[in-house]
This record gives structure tokens, C-alpha cells and sequence, in this order.
């Protein structure tokens, strides 16, 4: 199971242009700084938003080709999304955000025991702290039984000691579900510790130029591990960043970051 | 007192209102989420019979649902009888008229949702219509309980629509507004005071009707 991208989306002020994969079983981490494309670069994975010139594929499904106008909308690409800010429906109970769209709701209670929400589900959102509602959120979209997860910086909001306890859940469910997992996050230090592959960005493209030193020479003693198959987008195929795919393809796939 | 003129406004009112809503929520939600070429003029559109005088509203629609009109032949053709001076008639005017109370707090309730809350029902594998049934409409309740409030008080008052389009047949057009003026034009004040009243007394109730569904929305 393997989520293969690659997208050109001209922001105003500049261009987003990435290639990467994610095999099953694998964190990728997104980061960046604010305003660099992270979010929107999710948005297009999820369906919600549409590039300018695109491949992506899943599991050799294709979810959107721009050469041949494909698109595949986001209620069809069954994945989980946990947003950034917190989307929980106001007008459901915890349970009931957690059944919302669950493909098999007598699995509901194990991910509501697996993320300790147990005690909450006869609550409503707005009577939940920041970091439970992102184990609600994270409940939700595992309940639909996801073929790849997306992770939109959902600990930013939350203080110290629920990031780290979050963190670790995430970890617990790296191992559980076998499915690529996109993870956005602008902690690089957290980041690093869960990475199977790193993509740093700086307006939209792979840059190592912003690093604090100690993590780029980390980043750069990283065993690169290419993509298995040439995604149709080649670099001589696109209108804008010539070359800057063909350089993300040689380092968005690696392994074994903290080795 | 004669309750019959009464008891047809509130038949009116109820008939319009419900017709109306099934109408417009789909039209307040279009307006709401999507944009297309014309926009703004379905929007001025809709809001029109809010600025317009009754009379030039009911004159249309007298020319438009009349008997030699298209609509007024194609109904004759299907129930038999005309649409003009008949209650089918008088509930489309009103639906008409009171079209703009209707889609303007509908659709300011759905502006209001956070459009994120139907991105996330989208990546849960919901699909739109499944959304706004599951989604929207559960959180827009304050917003549609307000419009139809809003939609049945204008209609138990209206007058001038329903003079042009059904005028006076007891029973059949003759609502409460229109008992009311015929009886002080036939100087029955006692009767007129006490048609009058019922009137004021149900309209100030669905005013509190609605103060306290947004007092309970902003709470």
C-alpha cells in the first residue's frame, strides 16, 4: 500500500512543487515554516482542494490526475483527516462524532478505549479541553477505518504535557494500523522522533537551507530511498520547477531518519 | 365573533409556511455555499418583495396566475377550476411574499456554520447531500425555526397580496386582515377590535417565539 504524490499548485506567493511517497506502516512528516504550503498540501490529498497540475495515486487507485481530469472527491478517498483546528460536529456527543461515519460501530468502543476517551462520550465538544478533542478528532477518523491518515498539525494548540501524551498515542498507532501516515507538524524535534521520512519546506519546495545545523546533518546522513515507480508528472513535463521535483524525489522517500 | 376568517389565516399561514420551507432551504443553502454567475441578482430578487408594495406585488401575480395566463390555464387544466380567488391561489401569493422573511434568516444561519464542519464530514466519507441533512440542517435548527416563525407571522398579517390575488370569499380568501378592514369599512368596531386583538396577541407570540430562539442560539 503505497500513496504516491506529486503537485504543482501556484499559491501568490509561490508555487507549491512536491513529490513523495509513503508506503503502509510509514510516518512522512510535513514541516516547515508558517506559510510555507503545509496545509495546503494536505487539502489537496484530502480532496478539498484542487492543484494546478497533479498526480497522486493510492494503492494504484488514482485519486487525481490533472493530464487525464481526474479527480476522485474527498468522501471517495477513504482516509482520516484530523485538522488543525479542532472540527468536531457541535451537535454530537462525543460517541456520536465517533460513530459518525464508522465503517463498523461495534469497533467504535476500541478506539475510544484505545485514545481514553471512554469517560467522555456522553460529552459535546464544546465541553472538552483542546487535547481531548483531538483524541476525539483522532478517534473519528480512525473509525472509518482509513486506508492513510493525515495529520494537520494536530497538536499545535495544545500545551506541553498533552503534545507529549498525544505524541506518544500516535506512535502506539503507528504500529496498530498499517496505513501511510501524512503528518504535518512544525516541531522539527518532534517531528524527527517519529519520521520515517522527513520533508522540510520552505514556499512549497524541499529545502534543507532553513535547518538548524545539528538536524540537517542529520537530514543528510539519511538513507534516501527512492520512489519504487516514476510517477507520470516528470520534471520535464511541468510548466513551472523544472527541477525541483526531480530533487524532492531523491529526498522525500528516505527511511531510517534516527538512525 | 366570527372565528372563521381567523382560523383561515392561520390555514394560510400554515400551508404557505410549510411549502415555503421545503422551497427555499435548498435556495437559501445554493445561495449560501456556492457561487455562480448571477448571484447577487437571485439574491435581489428573493428580497424584492420586502421593498415592493404589496398591491404591485398582488397585480403580477393577478396577471400572472390569471385565467388567460399560461399558469392560470394550465392549472384550470389540471384541477378544473381557477387559480385567482381561490385558496391554492392566495397560498402562492403569500409564499411569494413572504419568500424574502424565509430565505434571509435561513440563509444567514447557514453562513453561519463552519464550512471546516462539512470539509470534515467530506473526508469522513459523507457525501453532500448526506451532509446537509446530517450536518447542516442539525446545526442551523435556531435559523430554520426563525424563518418559518418568521414566514408564518408575515402571512397571518398580510393584506394587500391576498386582497389582489383572492379578494374577499368568505371561507375560501377571506383571511383575518381582510375581515378586519371590512368590518371598520361597515363601521363594526366592537368586531374589529376583537378580530384585531387576536391578531396582535398571536403576532406578538411568535415575536417572542423568536427573541427567545436567539437568545437560546447566542447562549
Amino acid at each position: 500500500m503505497m500513496l504516491e504524490v506529486n503537485i504543482i499548485k501556484k499559491l501568490p506567493d509561490f508555487t507549491i512543487d512536491l513529490s513523495f511517497c509513503c508506503e503502509a506502516g510509514k510516518m512522512q512528516i510535513i514541516t516547515g515554516p508558517s506559510g510555507s504550503g503545509k496545509t495546503t498540501i494536505m487539502r489537496i490529498l484530502a480532496g478539498l482542494e484542487h492543484a494546478d497540475n497533479s498526480f497522486i495515486r493510492f494503492n494504484g487507485m488514482v485519486w487525481e490526475d490533472t493530464a487525464s481530469k481526474i479527480f476522485m472527491p474527498p468522501q471517495r478517498r477513504e482516509i482520516g483527516y484530523v485538522f488543525q483546528e479542532y472540527s468536531l460536529f457541535p451537535h454530537l456527543t462525543v460517541e456520536q462524532n465517533v460513530v459518525f461515519a464508522a465503517k463498523d460501530p461495534n469497533n467504535v468502543q476500541q478506539h475510544i478505549r484505545f485514545l481514553g476517551i471512554d469517560h467522555l462520550k456522553g460529552r459535546f465538544p464544546k465541553q472538552l479541553s483542546g487535547g481531548e478533542r483531538q483524541r476525539v478528532a483522532l478517534a473519528q477518523a480512525l473509525a472509518r477505518k482509513p486506508k492513510a491518515l493525515l495529520l494537520d498539525e494536530p497538536f499545535s494548540a495544545l500545551d506541553f504535557v498533552t503534545r507529549e501524551k498525544l505524541r506518544s498515542t500516535l506512535l502506539e498507532l503507528k504500529e496498530s494500523v498499517n496505513i501511510p501516515i501524512i503528518h504535518i507538524t512544525h516541531d522539527i524535534n518532534e517531528g524527527m522522533q517519529m519520521a520515517d521520512g522527513f520533508l522540510p519546506l520552505e514556499n512549497g519546495r524541499i529545502s534543507y537551507e532553513w535547518l538548524p545545523d545539528n538536524i540537517r546533518d542529520k537530514v543528510a546522513r539519511c538513507h534516501n530511498h527512492a520512489c519504487p515507480s516514476e510517477l507520470p508528472l516528470t520534471a520535464q513535463e511541468k510548466p513551472v520547477g523544472q527541477m525541483n521535483s526531480t530533487l524532492s524525489r531523491l529526498f522525500s522517500c528516505f527511511r531510517t531518519c534516527n538512525t | 365573533m366570527d372565528l372563521q376568517p381567523l382560523y383561515l389565516s392561520a390555514k394560510l399561514a400554515f400551508f404557505s409556511t410549510t411549502i415555503l420551507m421545503l422551497l427555499v432551504t435548498p435556495v437559501a443553502y445554493v445561495l449560501a455555499y456556492f457561487r455562480f454567475r448571477g448571484k447577487v441578482l437571485v439574491d435581489a430578487l428573493i428580497s424584492l418583495p420586502l421593498v415592493l408594495p404589496p398591491t404591485v406585488l398582488g397585480f403580477y401575480l393577478l396577471v400572472a396566475m390569471g385565467p388567460k395566463s399560461p399558469v392560470g390555464q394550465g392549472w384550470q387544466a389540471l384541477f378544473g377550476g381557477p387559480l385567482v380567488f381561490s385558496f391554492a391561489g392566495i397560498v402562492i401569493a403569500s409564499m411569494l411574499h413572504s419568500l424574502p422573511y424565509a430565505a434571509q434568516p435561513l440563509k444567514a444561519a447557514f453562513e453561519k456554520i463552519d464550512k471546516r464542519l462539512l470539509e470534515s464530514s467530506y473526508v469522513l466519507g459523507v457525501s453532500p447531500i448526506a451532509t446537509f441533512f446530517r450536518v447542516v440542517l442539525p446545526n442551523s435548527i435556531g435559523g430554520l425555526a426563525a424563518a418559518a416563525i418568521l414566514a408564518f407571522a408575515h402571512t397571518m398579517g398580510e393584506f394587500g397580496v391576498i386582497l389582489m390575488v383572492g379578494g374577499s370569499i368568505p371561507g375560501e380568501t377571506k383571511v383575518a386582515s381582510i375581515a378586519v378592514f371590512e368590518l371598520v369599512e361597515s363601521l363594526k368596531y366592537k368586531e374589529a377590535w376583537a378580530l384585531s386583538l387576536a391578531l396582535m396577541i398571536s403576532s406578538y407570540l411568535v415575536l417572542l417565539g423568536v427573541n427567545f430562539i436567539n437568545s437560546r442560539e447566542r447562549s
